[in-house]
């Protein structure tokens, strides 16, 4: 984290009326050296990500763990229950959880009745996970964003494309960062406070 | 434009002229090795060559009538080579035809001893006569066997046998050929909504009457080789390894012919490629979805007409192919077609499409090869018979597909989903020039 190049000011937003500029700013932005910045826009803007010069989501890498997890998750669960392990593993496994049933004299470890269950976790925990993984990598829950001081930045929800520059880049300068999105022709610009 | 479709039209013959090559090739040494191995092993071998390459024609023959009625860009894509295997049907029919000699005894005029007498032999009827062991009018049986057997007879006789691929043959050729004649009246009168629904007059129905076909003649051509066996899922696997096969050679065709002329990193070309991508990781999870939930249903049962199926492949060397199968058809695929990185890079989804045409096949021998050697699998001159007869018919229906598809263009020129492009709403496709990536 760098200090606040101008105490009292999160950063600088430009309002565009259309996605194209939107991307063309971050774009000449991101040229310029810019890193702390943000585009805000009512739909996914194909080539945005790119323009910011933000890294790729994480989030698939995520809910491939978490499915892999709740595959494991059903499988352990459906061998250890079932008493499918090998006998010396009883000791370590509580009484109360450990049932050798005898089904229509299938083995203990009947692994293809175990499959449906795994299937079925390994849905359930990559649903999970991308739907909570997708909230936290947003950072959200998060009930307030000085963003929202700003009259015109409403409209992010319905027909205006934002980019913030943050006062924490390292290059910002309030003078300077004015000047170079002026220069991007919005129909709007704001300072936002803190 | 024209440049490119010049280039991927030198491609596509060049491929048919090795096909042919390489076709010619492994049919002489099935035939040569019919006189080593007997008729019997010759027929065995051609019928389990006889189904993959049956499998992409028939295959695309769904996909072309499928994109006709769901519409989006990626029928655009496919929509010639499709059609180029579409008329390749007539040949497919021909190519049925020698195994109409293994209901007679032809089947058994050059005849060998083998080594029936193995401990699970059992398992499935033999016969030394006919290839399909209910054909066989003296087939030795057991009483419980007898029984099913005669019940089966209404349906399971040569006469019927021979009517049914006969009406199926006949309606895939109708369709095949009445979308391509659609097709050629669009490039000489150009597109109209007029013609676009005479094809989805034929494309609607006849995706029913072609999955109406499947369900038959995969009951007659592999299920019945094991007539006392039966599954209600099997068509459905049969019918869907079609579709598997016929996307991935549409895949592989895609890249192929544009190698070396196109530019397959193009904006455009990555999101075609990725469809492509989707449409395999899809279509590998739901094999193994109903594959493995035939034999789920199976093994749950535990029915003595139903088992024999999975112990005679889970016995005797067969295990080591059912292995192979569940992670080369299934894991293997699934994990590399997970990475998006795989969908965008061209040379990679050949790769992977090839792989996948080499599974499909593992996966029909395995259906099919056990029927004859329940419990017992080897690699022997008989195994090199398969693969030559297989190398033989594929390589051979190959080349046909290939001079098709070097008859007509890349794209349809006046198909109006030209203008519009596959949608995407995840960002990640774009480039933009000189953005660090």
């Amino acid at each position: 984290m760098h200090a606040p190049q101008a105490p009292g000011l999160f950063g600088l937003l430009a309002e565009f009326d259309n996605p194209q500029a939107l991307v063309n700013a971050a774009d000449a932005a991101r040229r310029k050296g810019y890193k702390v910045m943000d585009g805000y826009s009512p739909f996914p803007v194909e080539g945005l990500r790119e323009a910011l010069g933000k890294p790729r989501t994480l989030l698939p890498v995520i809910v491939f763990c978490g499915g892999l997890t709740g595959c494991m998750t059903a499988f352990l669960l459906e061998t250890l229950t079932s008493g499918g392990h090998p006998r010396e593993w009883d000791a370590f496994i509580p009484n109360w959880f450990n049932y050798r049933l005898n089904i229509a004299g299938r083995p203990f470890f009947s692994w293809q009745a175990f499959v449906p269950p795994m299937f079925e976790l390994t849905v359930l925990f990559s649903a999970f996970t991308s739907l909570f993984g997708m909230i936290l990598l947003n950072g959200l829950p998060r009930p307030h964003h000085p963003l929202f001081e700003v009259k015109e930045f409403e409209r992010a929800s319905s027909d205006r494309f934002f980019l913030c520059i943050e006062a924490t880049d390292p290059l910002f300068d309030i003078d300077e960062t004015y000047e170079f999105l002026k220069g991007q022709s919005p129909i709007t610009l704001s300072e936002v406070p803190q | 434009m024209a440049t490119h479709n010049a280039r991927a039209q030198e491609r596509a013959s060049q491929a048919s002229g090795m096909s042919f090559a390489i076709g010619g090739v492994g049919m002489l040494v099935a035939v040569g090795l019919m006189f080593v191995n007997g008729s019997q092993s010759f027929f065995q071998s051609y019928l389990t060559g006889f189904i993959l390459p049956a499998g992409m024609a028939l295959g695309s023959l769904a996909l072309l009538m499928i994109q006709n009625v769901s519409g989006g860009y990626w029928g655009y894509v496919i929509r010639r080579p499709a059609e180029a295997a579409a008329r390749t049907i007539p040949f497919v029919a021909l190519m049925f035809l020698p195994l109409l000699l293994g209901l007679t005894d032809v089947y058994a005029f050059l005849p060998k001893e083998h080594a029936h007498n193995t401990p699970e032999a059992h398992l499935n009827l033999h016969s030394d006569h006919r290839l399909w062991p209910w054909a066989d009018p003296n087939l030795e049986i057991e009483e419980h066997e007898k029984l099913i057997l005669d019940e089966k007879k209404g349906y399971l006789n040569d006469t019927f046998f021979i009517v049914r691929s006969a009406i199926g043959f006949g309606l895939w050729i109708v369709m095949a050929l009445g979308l391509n004649a659609l097709a050629r009246r669009e490039d000489a009168q150009g597109w109209s909504p007029e013609l676009k629904q005479s094809m989805q007059y034929i494309a609607a129905p006849g995706i029913l009457v072609h999955s109406l076909i499947i369900l038959f003649l995969s009951t007659d051509w592999s299920m019945s080789l094991q007539p006392v066996w039966y599954s209600t899922m099997y068509p459905v696997i049969f019918g869907f390894g079609q579709i598997i096969s016929a996307m991935a050679l549409q895949t592989a065709v895609f890249i192929y012919l544009r190698q070396g002329g196109e530019d397959l990193g193009s904006d455009l070309n990555k999101k075609i490629t990725r469809d492509f991508g989707c449409y395999l990781l899809g279509f590998t999870i739901f094999w193994t979805y109903i594959s493995f939930s035939q034999y789920l249903l199976i093994w749950s049962a535990n029915l003595k007409e139903e088992v024999p199926y999975y112990i005679a492949r889970s016995r005797g060397g067969w295990e080591l192919l059912t292995l192979i199968l569940g992670l080369g058809h299934f894991l293997i695929p699934f994990l590399i077609l997970l990475l998006r990185e795989v969908s965008r890079r061209a040379d990679l989804l050949l790769k992977v499409s090839i792989y996948l045409l080499a599974v499909r096949f593992v996966d029909i021998y395995w259906q099919i090869r056990p029927a004859f050697d329940p419990g017992h699998w080897d690699i022997g001159i008989e195994t090199v018979q398969d693969l030559a007869a297989f190398a033989g018919l594929t390589g051979i229906w190959l080349g046909l597909f290939f001079r098709e598809v070097s008859r007509f263009g890349l794209y349809p020129e006046n198909d109006p989903r030209k203008d519009t492009t596959p949608v995407h709403t995840v960002s990640d496709d774009v480039v933009i020039p000189g953005a660090a990536h």
